[in-house]
């Protein structure tokens, strides 16, 4: 085994000091002399149509600067991407949720701001909403989008083997239905950005966006205004899980009424804005069909999956996706069907949301795994090696994979949670749950780009810089990044100086998502670094009149192998570079991958370009209270494929916090609707979990070294939420023989259950 | 929020006067739920009378019963060594509500007055036929909290009227008791259902002396269980007596379906919780 010396250390994330005394500074932190604060007058019908907005009594409220609807906004719609373009920053025609933007406000302090909303007079003519997508897509139904044919934004029809053959040669067929229901992220620190619109036009925003350089894209695109005027800075930011990746309308908002107010604006989210205007979990419905031969090898799966869009895209056109190529790709399965639609319906909007549709498919497709290995007598752990994806393969719906662990996971993970002895002595209400699953871990190129950038400097003083366009949300990245470079070139990680995430002195970074910062803006470190130590070492070989592969570097400084007396430091190093060559000693990285393959066709939904898959197996142990149906989860296992654990101790803290999630999701965290209005917008009735309610969870490390990730490494941030939900469930039948199909499992279905048996 | 205007008396008197004085004055004592009322603008005091600048009704004391000053705060009661010894199942229910945090705020003047039907502090309080005391400026008079609430968030208590003082009558310690909360969390949640069961008994023989069941989050106000509690009382406790009672006491609830739960379910739950209850004292009481 290599030796590494920084590389695989448990390292407190570099930021941590700061972040508990409360001197991090934060986007909410930020306070600028004469800044405005803004308020949004949202829509407060889930369907209508907007007659007339009248602003003229909030204008003339003494402390009200400026005062924001459509006719100040260049109203170019937005999105993931121009395709799916279908939001505007203030609506002027429909308002099609509950929360839509119709106008704002910008005033001397956030009281002001809120009395000047109930001074705007806004006539709306409403019309009939639909809420639930299956009945949304029937013919006759509301229209929520003008030229979208019954709300269907998006279909996908993959297939690929014969599904009908596929299904003949089986020896049984499974059928079910399976539906999840919508999450709030529920990020620490809430949406907030301020913006300056200097006189010249150019604009500076900090923002807490996981996403600063494609945010200066989107901006420029919705605003009509030249990327090149637009300045993003993303301080501290406290937590994303998908939420702040997409352009927020508030952020177009805020721009525009700096412009218009000529003062920097400030736009901040109260828990309850949060709750009811950013995005959400999409809610799905999918159908499953399963043909197995008696041996347990899966002949043929089929889905039809109904995904609840809400009001706008967002990026459900690629959570839909992401739904069909996880769904396909887990397991070998050569003839597989994936039919899927997204819907519009009158509710607050989906969007990027931890593991990107994949926890939808693999609660659907696990729970269904469970029936089988039921029907099949057979254990779900074989079930699940009798099918389980191996490394260098490429799947039938041509996902190629590297490096992959799932049977290392599997195994792992069973001997863990003592399984084999657990199953043979059974407690009544107690019982044991698997679920496994494949997500990306480095992004994907699917939409052509995949990029991440970076360059390391090392100053005449010896300082030594890393600069990435990447933003740590929380998850550690600038705590890994640091610590891959000062591996390369074998100093203490807190040696490093780092800047992040800033549009003007950054290389671009597409964003942190996708589980792919670790690997792709860590790839961009480690080509970065490697650039500046041959300059290092070249400098120093004839410095040292000795060969660079005899050279060895340690403390700043680089010796000749086995002569210790003879050295040369970084900074005499650089100095000489600096003073004398006059060359700055400056190494760049920048990762754009994977190359596409021919196998890769967008338009049947076949083939996806990861740089890597990462695998992953949870074993959940819950015990019933029969008497009100509630679950303790008692016990917890998650096993990963990895790659290789840069740091493990914030490598367990990504699990630990997604399967607090995950559990959530499985059994108390449900945005509730009553004709399109959430009913329980608040930290009360939105039950995320307490420390209380967290059981002990073991994470297992699989390290399977992937041939292209930086050091071996792959991405953990989403995939480690994906399959707790399904391992949950599946313990819960385990424990008292009820088969919950619709997440949550609530307290109440439990106990309905218990009664029917 | 909306503007306000702040007052802080320094003694009972000028409360009152002053709650006389202003219209849509509202009384601050913990804050825990006047202010997330005012921040979400469902509340618009225009002014607001902050009772702890009065020292006197902050602290509780044994006199022919324990007085509980008004603003004596949630976690006074938890951690009170006194208390914990002779009413155990007080600190529970304490113990019960929300955060640390939230408990070092809150007061059980400003938990009773806010009439939640799911308060925990007020579910255990009805559970030891507690009496109220309220001051206003001519008149000042003792109820009982069975008399108190009357619906969601609503009580007796006219303009111009302070609860100041909660009085649990002495024979309260001769009970054991328990409080149950149950909730999908177990910390910082609303209980689904809520209940306190105080029990009198030959715990050798069995026998059932007197007890007292009350329900929190099962109808518009906390409720007692008089039926179920009669049907107990002088009687022995077994099995079947037990479960006639949770049948009879889930029978006295008109609980909601809302989306934390269903009526049906909540009934449910009742009976469930009233048996497990009345057992969870027989089986501490019996070992020791």
């Amino acid at each position: 085994m290599e030796q590494h010396s920084a590389v695989g250390k448990r390292i407190p994330q570099r930021d941590a000091v700061d972040k508990v005394k409360g001197s991090a500074i934060f986007t909410n932190d930020i306070k600028l002399k004469g800044m405005l604060y803004c308020k949004i007058l949202r829509s407060p019908l889930p369907h209508s149509r907007i007659i007339n907005i009248d602003v003229s009594k909030a204008e003339k409220l003494i402390g009200v600067k400026a005062v924001l609807t459509y006719k100040d906004t260049p109203q170019v719609k937005f999105s993931i991407s121009p395709t799916w373009a279908d939001k505007l920053p203030l609506e002027s025609e429909k308002a099609r949720y509950i929360g839509d933007e119709i106008a704002a406000v910008a005033a001397v302090d956030e009281d002001t701001a809120q009395e000047a909303l109930d001074l705007i007079q806004v006539d709306f003519e409403e019309l009939p909403g639909v809420y639930d997508p299956v009945e949304a897509m029937k013919p006759g139904a509301p229209v929520i989008h003008d030229s979208v044919e019954n709300n269907i934004s998006k279909a996908i029809h993959m297939e690929c083997g014969n599904i009908e053959e596929g299904f003949a040669s089986g020896d049984l067929i499974l059928e079910d239905t399976f539906s999840t229901q919508a999450q709030s992220h529920c990020s620490l620190e809430t949406h907030c950005c301020v913006a300056i619109c200097e006189p010249n036009d150019e604009i500076k925003i900090w923002v807490n966006t996981q996403a600063p350089h494609a945010l200066r894209q989107k901006l420029s695109y919705a605003l009509n205004i030249d990327a090149s005027k637009i300045h993003v800075i993303t301080p501290y930011l406290g937590g994303g899980f998908g939420s702040k990746i997409d352009l927020e309308p508030a952020q177009a908002i805020c721009i525009l009424l700096s412009k218009k107010s000529g003062r920097p604006v400030r736009i901040s989210n109260t828990r309850k804005d949060q709750f009811i205007s950013t995005r959400i979990r999409h809610p799905t419905i999918s159908e499953l069909k399963f043909g197995v031969k008696r041996d347990g090898t899966i002949v043929a799966k089929q889905a039809r999956v109904v995904m609840d869009n809400g009001a706008y895209n967002s990026h459900g056109p690629a959570v839909l996706l992401y739904n069909n190529v996880m769904f396909s790709s887990l397991y070998r399965v050569e003839n597989i069907k994936y039919e899927g639609y997204l819907v519009y319906t009158n509710k607050n909007w989906g969007g990027a949301c931890r593991g990107y549709g994949d926890p939808q498919a693999t609660f659907a497709q696990e729970s269904m795994m469970d029936m089988i290995a039921e029907r099949l007598n057979m254990d779900p752990i074989d079930l699940r090696l009798k099918n389980a994806n191996n490394p260098n393969e490429i799947t039938a719906n041509k996902v190629r994979i590297t490096s992959c662990g799932l049977r290392e996971c599997l195994t792992q993970a069973k001997e863990a949670s003592n399984w084999a002895e657990k199953k043979e002595t059974k407690s009544k209400y107690r019982g044991l749950g698997i679920a496994s699953m494949i997500y990306t871990g480095g992004g994907s190129i699917g939409s052509g780009f995949n990029y991440s950038g970076a360059t390391m400097q090392i100053n005449a003083d010896g300082t030594i810089h890393l600069s990435v366009g990447a933003v740590d949300i929380g998850q550690g990245s600038n705590t890994i990044l640091t610590q891959m470079a000062a591996d390369v070139l074998a100093v203490d990680p807190e040696a490093i100086r780092l800047t992040t995430a800033d549009t003007d002195t950054t290389l671009p970074c597409m964003g942190t998502f996708g589980s792919r910062v670790t690997f792709c803006a860590g790839s961009a470190v480690f080509q970065a670094t490697n650039e500046v130590k041959n300059m290092l070492l070249e400098e120093a070989s004839e410095i040292l009149e000795a060969n660079m592969e005899d050279l060895e570097m340690k403390d700043k400084e680089i010796f000749v192998k086995g002569s210790l007396g003879v050295s040369v430091t970084f900074s005499e190093l650089a100095s000489r570079a600096h003073y004398k060559r006059k060359k700055t000693l400056i190494g760049h990285g920048y990762y754009n991958g994977p190359e596409v393959s021919d196998d890769f066709d967008p338009t049947s939904y076949v083939g996806y370009p990861s740089p890597a898959m990462v695998f992953a197996t949870h074993i959940a142990e819950v015990e019933i209270d029969p008497g009100t149906g509630k679950v303790d989860v008692i016990n917890f296992v998650a096993a990963h494929d990895l790659g290789r654990a840069i740091n493990p101790l914030l490598v367990e803290g990504q699990i630990e916090g997604a399967v607090a999630q995950g559990i959530g999701w499985a059994l108390t965290e449900d945005l509730k609707f009553e004709n399109g209005k959430i009913v329980n917008p608040n930290f009360h009735d939105y039950k995320i979990l307490t420390i209380k309610d967290v059981p002990k969870i073991t994470s297992i490390l699989v390290e399977t070294i992937d041939p292209n990730g930086p050091f071996g490494a792959k991405g953990i941030g989403e995939c480690a939420m994906v399959p707790t939900a399904p391992a949950i469930v599946n313990a819960i039948y385990d424990a008292i023989g009820v088969r919950i199909k619709d997440l949550p499992a609530t307290p109440e279905k439990i106990f309905d259950g218990l009664k029917k048996i | 929020m909306k503007n306000f205007d702040y007052i802080k008396p320094s003694n009972l008197a000028d409360a009152i006067s002053a709650l006389k004085e202003y219209e849509n004055a509202f009384l601050f004592a913990g804050g825990t739920d006047l202010l997330v009322g005012m921040k979400n603008n469902f509340l618009k005091p225009q002014y607001i009378i902050d009772l702890k600048g009065i020292s006197n009704i902050k602290s509780f004391e044994y006199q022919e019963g324990w007085h509980f000053g008004a603003l004596t705060t949630i976690r006074d009661i938890e951690v009170s060594e006194t208390l914990q010894q002779k009413m155990p199942f007080l600190c529970q229910a304490a113990s019960s509500l929300g955060s640390i945090q939230i408990r070092n705020r809150a007061t059980i003047g400003g938990n009773l007055c806010n009439a939640s039907p799911a308060a925990d502090i007020a579910t255990m309080f009805l559970a030891m036929d507690s009496q109220i005391k309220i001051i206003s400026i001519d008149n000042e008079k003792v109820v009982g909290l069975d008399k108190f609430f009357t619906g969601p968030n609503s009580t007796i208590l006219n303009r111009g009227e302070v609860l100041t003082e909660i009085i649990v009558p002495k024979d309260a310690e001769q009970f054991k008791g328990v409080y149950i909360k149950f909730g999908p969390r177990k910390g910082m949640d609303i209980g689904i259902v809520n209940i306190a069961v105080l029990l009198d008994a030959d715990f050798e023989s069995g026998l059932c002396k007197r007890i007292r069941i009350a329900l929190g989050a099962v109808a518009p106000t906390p409720i007692r269980a008089r039926q179920a509690e009669g049907l107990l009382s002088g009687n022995a406790l077994g099995p079947d007596s037990i479960n006639k009672a949770a049948e009879l006491a889930s029978s006295e609830t008109d609980p909601i379906s809302d989306f934390r739960a269903s009526a049906g379910y909540r009934k449910e739950l009742v009976k469930t919780l009233v048996v497990r209850g009345i057992n969870t004292i027989l089986a501490s009481n019996r070992n020791s």
